[in-house]
């Protein structure tokens, strides 16, 4: 209860400081899970168009899944060295695995019976893509971005670590000084966060799979 | 019929898929005239929907050439001849994230017509269907029935107005009643607006109803062509005899439009004085009339009431194979 308290007292009294690594925090989250659907979505329905690279690559990818993501960190650092920019190629990569292997399976298992129709039909391979795969495809990938997102709040803590900023800041004192206080005003933030981002991203997800089943 | 010209010829047609022993489909060759419908027959595995494949390119011959209205079908591009071309897959393949209109407008709305004029294209479809539009035009294909599901297969193919339509099995999933209406729907839709139609089925009577002309296929390879009749008549193999149950002639009589045995002569028809049949009546109506008419030539009806031909005993006797030539030889 006394460490709430504090935490309650230190964040009245550095509201300022709080806003700031919250809003990098979340510019950082949200930054790395955008570079990483933009190279993942791409990369997973190419993958899914040629059968045998694409299982392969994915059974790369799902046992990659269990490096932690610290020790993505420490593996990207000396290259970047400190930094946002380093936090963000980390998160990136850490975002991926999710986005991509949810691409790959949503478009994979499209009922090859309405691709035929749709050849059949006359349509051309980008109409193909854009009306019928990528809709049908949509909740699958949006629960991988979802997965990833949430992932990604919680693991850009870390960025705190390498000077990366944000809410892991005040863990990484809070750890330093033997405060707990400092530890909650970073810690519950990120939970609370990580739930939203699960939350919150849940919901488009859920109206593009009504209008499919 | 098959003196019109030709809308889709197949040319000693081959196709062996990748590692396959045996090739799917065999040196097939077959002609099928403008506003012909013409039957692909045989058995699950003969390489029906091989063969129709072909056709629209989904897949590529192995050997041999397919011309389309009098053009290789290689030197147009796939899309273009696929537009031009209803295709009603044998799974249906309905979009399921689309409505059923949106389903039917996927053609119309390729080729850029206006709104107004897909939408009124869908509702006339629909109620070609047997659908009423306001009750289906929304759904999803997730609300439809089967049966209703291959229904707007079928409009979906035919919404941009297709000269040419190739239907794999589109009445597979549709009870006896529904699909008998859909058998009559298509004949009709067929002499309305003169549709060429390759139809595959493995199901005889719906081929002996709906056929100009019958391909028997078995293995890969076209065992005969011709009319119901002229199957009924003189199998050329045993596996046509067999397939086309020659022993149940009374039963195939029944399936087979009187009008495909008739013999276009009006004047016989005017001075006959048998009771008339109804174009669409059965060879077997055919046969009971006959016998009724001491076996007279029976005059045949159209629609609006004119004679327009008759029908005689050697017409149903030979449509029957011969069936009493064939008691004697066991
Ligand atoms: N894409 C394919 N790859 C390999 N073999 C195939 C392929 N499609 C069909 N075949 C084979 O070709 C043969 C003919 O198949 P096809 O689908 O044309 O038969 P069908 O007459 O349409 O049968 P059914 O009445 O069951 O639909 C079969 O032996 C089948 O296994
Ligand atoms: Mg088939």
């Amino acid at each position: 209860m006394a460490a709430l308290e504090s935490a309650l007292t230190y964040l009245a009294a550095n509201a300022d400081r709080f806003w700031k690594a919250l809003g990098i925090h979340l510019e950082l989250a949200a930054a790395s899970l955008a570079v990483a659907a933009a190279v993942c979505i791409p990369l997973g329905i190419w993958a899914a168009r040629s059968p045998a690279a694409g299982n392969w690559a994915m059974n790369v990818i799902e046992a990659l899944r269990v490096v932690p993501s610290l020790a993505v960190l420490i593996l990207v650092f000396p290259y970047l060295g400190f930094g946002a920019r380093t936090a963000m190629v980390a998160l990136s990569i850490l975002a991926s695995p999710p986005i991509l292997v949810n691409t790959y399976v949503a478009y994979r298992n499209i009922d090859p019976a309405v691709l035929e129709a749709a050849v059949g039909m006359g349509m051309t391979p980008g109409q193909i893509l854009r009306w019928i795969e990528t809709p049908l495809a949509a909740p699958v990938v949006m629960a991988g971005i979802r997965t990833a997102a949430s992932e990604v709040v919680a693991s850009a803590t870390l960025a705190a670590f390498i000077g990366g900023g944000g809410l892991g800041e005040f863990i990484v004192n809070g750890l330093a000084m033997n405060n707990v206080g400092l530890l909650l005003v970073g810690g519950i933030p990120v939970a609370l966060l990580a739930l939203l981002a699960e939350g919150l991203l849940s919901i488009p997800e859920y109206v593009v799979r009504r209008r499919i089943r | 019929m098959t003196h019109l010209e030709p809308a889709i010829v197949l040319d000693r047609v081959s196709k062996t898929f990748p590692g396959a022993a045996r090739p799917a489909v065999s040196e097939c060759s077959l002609t099928v005239g403008a506003g012909e419908l013409v039957v692909l027959l045989g058995s699950s595995g003969s390489g029906k929907t091989t063969l129709l494949k072909m056709i629209n390119r989904l897949y590529e011959p192995t050997s041999g050439t397919i011309y389309v209205n009098g053009q290789d079908v290689r030197a147009v591009s796939a899309v273009e001849l696929r537009r031009r071309i209803g295709y009603v897959i044998q799974q249906v393949g309905l979009f399921p994230h689309q409505t059923v209109a949106q389903n039917i407008a996927t053609v119309p709305r390729i080729l850029g017509w206006d709104r107004k004029r897909i939408e009124e294209r869908c509702d006339f479809l629909l109620e070609l269907m047997q659908l009423p539009p306001e009750q289906f035009r929304d759904r999803r294909p997730r609300q439809l029935s089967g049966g209703q599901q291959q229904r707007v297969g079928i409009a979906r193919a035919l919404a941009a107005d297709p000269p040419i339509l190739l239907m794999d099995e589109p009445f597979g999933a549709l009870d006896a009643i529904t699909r008998e209406t859909l058998q009559d729907e298509l004949l009709r839709i067929q002499a309305q607006f003169q549709k060429t139609i390759l139809f595959v089925t493995h199901d005889v009577d719906e081929a002996l109803k709906l056929a100009d002309r019958i391909a028997v296929m078995k293995d890969g390879r076209i065992e005969q062509v011709g009319t119901a009749i002229e199957l009924l008549h003189r199998p050329a193999t045993p596996f046509v005899r067999q397939l086309l149950g020659a022993d149940d002639w009374l039963q195939r009589l029944s399936v087979v439009p009187v009008r495909r045995a008739m013999n276009a002569e009006p004047e016989v028809a005017a001075a006959s004085s048998a009771q008339p049949l109804p174009a669409e009546a059965s060879l077997r109506d055919a046969l009971e009339a006959l016998l009724r008419s001491d076996l007279k030539p029976v005059p045949i009806v159209d629609r609006r009431g004119r004679r327009v031909g008759v029908v005689r005993w050697e017409d149903v006797r030979a449509a029957a194979g011969d069936p009493f030539g064939q008691v004697v030889s066991p």
